[in-house]
């Protein structure tokens, strides 16, 4: 049983080997609460591109940093907080990318803001902070 | 009366990556691909039945393959992930109305 409101936190260094320590504690953490496999992937994928943006553009040239990731169980959902010290973002300059064409780059936060019920990025205290927050039916909650 | 006949023989190179294909596997993937198109081979049919978990740095690196195959005079086609959450990442880009993709190898590539 998880318990709400606990917090889980886990702090990386700023490279693109140890992000898949991400998606194993979401998919492990979001087994025990009976979350979709859908849904599961959807926070990982999420959760993946906002860290791989973060190594790539907030810490571009940037060698030593860290992202931290809290992750908080809710009722029927999962908030997680992603804060960095690189280089400060604006998501709102982002556009989607044009879809159905050959095209390579701008998924990242498509996929993100595709696959979350909230994505919100502010800067707070001197940090990047990312809020990423999904729900999802637990499996066998279905009414028939 | 001469008949002139000639077999005329197409290469295909099959890549099949499993596991997870993103920022951190991509570019070795991306990579491979390189070095096998500057090696001549024109024809790209990537296998992606294993596949788990791909991000948009793993979806970039198979757009690349096939703007560079289609540079070249040829093409990239390309295996369904067999698990339904990856597939859904290139329904939701349209990618899988980009790709000429079938179920299985032989589907694919009979269709080169």
């Amino acid at each position: 049983m998880i318990d709400p409101d606990d917090e889980i936190r886990l702090v990386l260094p700023a490279k693109h080997q140890y992000l898949n320590l991400t998606g194993a504690a979401i998919d492990a953490l979001l087994t025990r609460m009976d979350c979709p496999a859908r849904a599961s992937y959807d926070v990982q994928v999420a959760l993946q591109e906002i860290c791989a943006n973060i190594v790539d553009h907030a810490y571009e040239d940037r060698p030593g940093g860290q992202i931290q990731v809290t992750i908080t169980p809710r009722e029927n959902a999962l908030e997680i907080t992603v804060r960095d010290r690189g280089i400060a973002f604006d998501p709102d300059t982002v556009i989607d990318p044009p879809l159905g064409q050959l095209q390579e780059r701008g998924f990242g936060l498509f996929f993100a803001r595709q696959m979350l019920d909230g994505l919100e990025y502010a800067v707070d205290d001197g940090e990047n902070c990312w809020r990423l927050y999904k729900k999802f039916e637990p499996v066998g909650s279905e009414v028939v | 009366m001469n008949l002139e006949i000639n077999e005329h023989v197409k290469r295909i190179l099959t890549i099949k990556p499993d596991g997870r294909l993103d920022s951190f596997t991509a570019p070795k993937l991306r990579s491979q691909i390189l070095e096998v198109l500057e090696e001549g081979t024109q024809f790209l049919c990537l296998d992606l039945r294993e596949l788990l978990f791909i991000d948009s740095a793993g979806i970039a690196v198979l757009v690349n393959a096939l703007k560079r195959s289609r540079q070249q005079g040829g093409d990239t086609k390309l295996v369904a992930p067999l698990n339904p959450e990856a597939m859904r990442m290139f329904e939701l880009t349209k990618f899988d109305q980009i790709f000429d993709m079938g179920a299985t190898p032989a589907e694919v590539l009979a269709r080169f």
